[in-house]
C-alpha cells in the first residue's frame, strides 16, 4: 500500500507528477522536495521575456491547481543521499525522508567553463536567481561574451541585443542549430543574428580570467583574449544525479528508466517504487528505434508524469503491462529570437535529409527531417498550421517505429 | 460557465492549446490565435489542460 510519496525536484516534472498522479486517483500523501526557494515556475522565459524586461519574474510561477492543494512543498532543501534499501531520502539539513514511492525530478543545471562560487559577473541562465544576478548587469553599452551558441546562448543574445548590450558570441562550430534546425535555418538565424550587430567568433575558450578591479578575460584556443563586463556560460547541462551515485541506477547520462518511467539498475533490472520524469530521466524513444535519450524540451515533462503516475497507481503484478501500454510523446520545441518565432516537432537530429517541405513570400519555411521516407521530425520558421499538420505524420512514423518504444 | 483569457501580449501562435480542447482554441487562416471566451463547466478539464500545456502560461479561466 503507497502511502507516502516523495518527489524531489519542485518545478515542472515535479509539478506536473503531482497533478497527474491525484488525476490517476493516487490518494497517498505527497511531498516535494526542491533545492530553490521558489514554488515551480516556468523557465524558458527566463532567456527571452524575462531578460528583455517585457515581463517580470513574478509573473513565471506555475498555478497550483485544486487537485495539488494538499501537496507538502518542502522548499530550499536539496536532496543530498538516497538509501533505497530503508526507503529514505535525506536532505543538506540532515533530514530523513521516508517514502513507499520515490519520483526524481531533478532535472539538469548548467554546465560551466570552470567550477565557480559566486563570482557575480561569470553568469549562466537556468534559474531565477541567475537572471536576478545576469539581468542588472546589462545595461546599453555593457560588453557581453555570451560562450556557447546554442539555444540558450542564441536566445540570450537576441534578448541582450534588444537591451543596446554589445554581445559576442563564442561558439565551438559556426551553426550550433544546425542539428536541431538544419543548415539552412541554422543559417537565416546566424545572419539574423549578424545584422542585429552580433559579433559571432568560431573558437574554444581555454580560460575566464576574472580578477576583481579589472574586466573579466576570456581566453580563446587561437590566442584571442576577449574583454567582458559580463559572461554568461551557455553551454549545455549535466543532470542532477549526484545525490543518486552509489545507489546502483544507471546514471551514465541522466537516469536510465524503462517506457513506464520505472527507474532501471546498471544491470538493466527494474527498481520498483523509483521513477524518473523530465529533463533528467532518459527513457527509450520510438523515434530513436527504442534508444535511450534525455529530451530536454518543455512539453516532456509533463508526457512523462502521465506515464509515471499510470504505472504507480497500478499493482506491483500490474506494473510491467501498463508500462508497455503507455504510449510515447511527440517532443516538441520553440524558440524566440528577435521577430522569429520557430516551432519544432519529434526529433530533426535524427534524420539524415532535412527537405524544404513549404514556403511563403514572407521567408516563412517549414523542413522536414527525413530518415529514409520516414518524417521524424518537422521545423517551422513561422507557418504554424503547416508544421502543426506535420505532427500527424511525426506521430506516424513514431506508431509504425513501436510507438510503446 | 467557464470564462477564459488568453494574454494576446504573451501567446506567440503556437497552437498547443488547439490539441487539447480544439472547440474552444483554433488557429485561423493567417496562424493567429482564435479562440471562445467561455466553455461550459463540464469542459474545465480540458480548458485546464491547455492552459498547462501553453509553453507561455498565457491561459487563465476562472469559473463563473
Ligand atoms: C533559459 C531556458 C530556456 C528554455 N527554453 C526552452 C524553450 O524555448 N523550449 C523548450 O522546449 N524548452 C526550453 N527550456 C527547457 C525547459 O525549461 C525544461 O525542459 C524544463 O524546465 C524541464 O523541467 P524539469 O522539471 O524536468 O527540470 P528543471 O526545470 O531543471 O527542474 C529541476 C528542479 O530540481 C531542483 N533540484 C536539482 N537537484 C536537486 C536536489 N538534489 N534536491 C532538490 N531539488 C533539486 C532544481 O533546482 C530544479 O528546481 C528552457 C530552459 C531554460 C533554462
Ligand atoms: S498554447 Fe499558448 S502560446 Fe500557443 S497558441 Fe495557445 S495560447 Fe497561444
Amino acid at each position: 500500500m503507497t502511502e507516502r510519496i516523495l518527489i524531489v525536484g519542485a518545478s515542472l516534472a515535479g509539478l506536473r507528477t503531482a497533478e497527474a498522479l491525484r488525476r490517476a486517483g493516487a490518494t497517498a500523501s505527497i511531498t516535494v522536495l526542491g533545492d530553490e526557494p521558489h514554488l515551480p515556475y516556468n523557465r524558458p522565459p527566463l532567456s527571452k521575456a524575462i531578460l528583455t524586461g517585457a515581463d517580470t519574474a513574478d509573473t513565471l510561477q506555475f498555478p497550483l491547481r485544486e487537485s495539488v492543494a494538499d501537496v507538502d512543498w518542502l522548499l530550499g532543501s536539496a536532496a543530498v543521499d538516497l538509501d533505497l534499501d530503508r526507503a529514505r531520502v535525506t536532505s543538506a539539513d540532515g533530514t530523513e525522508h521516508p517514502f513507499d514511492q520515490l519520483v526524481i525530478a531533478t532535472g539538469v543545471r548548467a554546465r560551466r567553463v570552470h567550477t565557480v562560487a559566486g563570482r557575480p559577473r561569470q553568469c549562466v541562465i537556468r534559474t531565477r536567481d541567475d537572471v536576478d544576478q545576469l539581468r542588472p548587469q546589462l545595461q546599453p553599452g555593457t560588453r557581453l561574451v555570451i560562450i556557447g551558441n546554442g539555444l540558450i546562448g542564441c536566445e540570450t543574445a537576441a534578448s541582450s541585443r534588444g537591451l543596446g548590450v554589445e554581445v559576442t558570441v563564442v561558439g565551438r562550430s559556426p551553426l550550433a542549430l544546425e542539428r536541431l534546425f538544419g543548415r539552412e535555418l541554422a543559417e537565416i538565424f546566424a545572419a539574423r543574428h549578424r545584422d542585429a550587430g552580433v559579433a559571432t567568433i568560431t573558437a574554444q575558450v581555454t580560460d575566464i580570467v576574472d580578477l576583481d578591479e579589472a574586466p573579466v578575460q576570456v581566453h580563446l584556443d587561437d590566442g584571442t583574449v576577449l574583454t567582458a563586463d559580463v559572461v554568461v556560460e551557455a553551454i549545455g547541462s549535466e543532470p542532477n544525479t549526484d545525490w543518486l551515485h552509489g545507489t546502483g541506477i544507471d546514471l551514465r547520462d541522466g537516469v536510465a528508466v524503462d517506457a513506464g518511467m520505472r527507474a532501471l539498475r546498471t544491470d538493466g533490472s527494474v527498481v520498483d517504487d523509483v521513477f524518473a520524469v523530465g529533463d533528467v530521466a532518459s527513457a527509450p524513444h520510438p523515434l530513436a528505434h527504442g534508444a535511450r535519450r534525455r529530451i530536454e524540451h518543455w512539453n516532456m515533462p509533463a508526457e512523462h508524469a502521465k506515464r509515471a503516475a499510470a504505472v504507480m497507481v497500478a499493482p506491483l503484478a500490474e506494473r510491467d503491462a501498463r508500462a508497455r501500454a503507455t504510449v510515447a510523446p511527440v517532443p516538441s520545441m520553440w524558440t524566440d529570437q528577435y521577430q522569429f518565432h520557430l516551432l519544432s516537432y519529434g526529433l530533426p537530429a535524427l534524420g539524415d535529409d532535412m527537405r524544404l517541405i513549404e514556403s511563403n513570400d514572407a521567408g516563412d519555411r517549414v523542413y522536414g527531417a527525413y530518415r529514409g521516407d520516414d518524417l521524424v521530425g518537422v521545423v517551422g520558421l513561422g507557418m504554424r498550421s503547416a508544421v502543426l499538420a506535420r505532427r500527424a505524420e511525426v506521430l506516424h512514423t513514431m506508431t509504425r517505429y513501436g510507438a510503446t518504444a | 460557465m467557464l470564462e477564459i483569457t488568453v494574454d494576446m501580449t504573451k501567446c506567440q501562435h503556437y497552437g498547443q492549446c488547439v490539441f487539447e480542447a480544439p472547440n474552444t482554441f483554433r488557429l485561423n487562416d493567417d496562424d493567429k490565435l482564435e479562440y471562445t471566451a467561455t466553455a461550459v463547466d463540464g469542459d474545465e478539464e480540458l480548458i485546464a489542460a491547455a492552459a498547462d500545456v501553453c509553453p507561455m502560461q498565457a491561459i487563465t479561466f476562472v469559473r463563473v
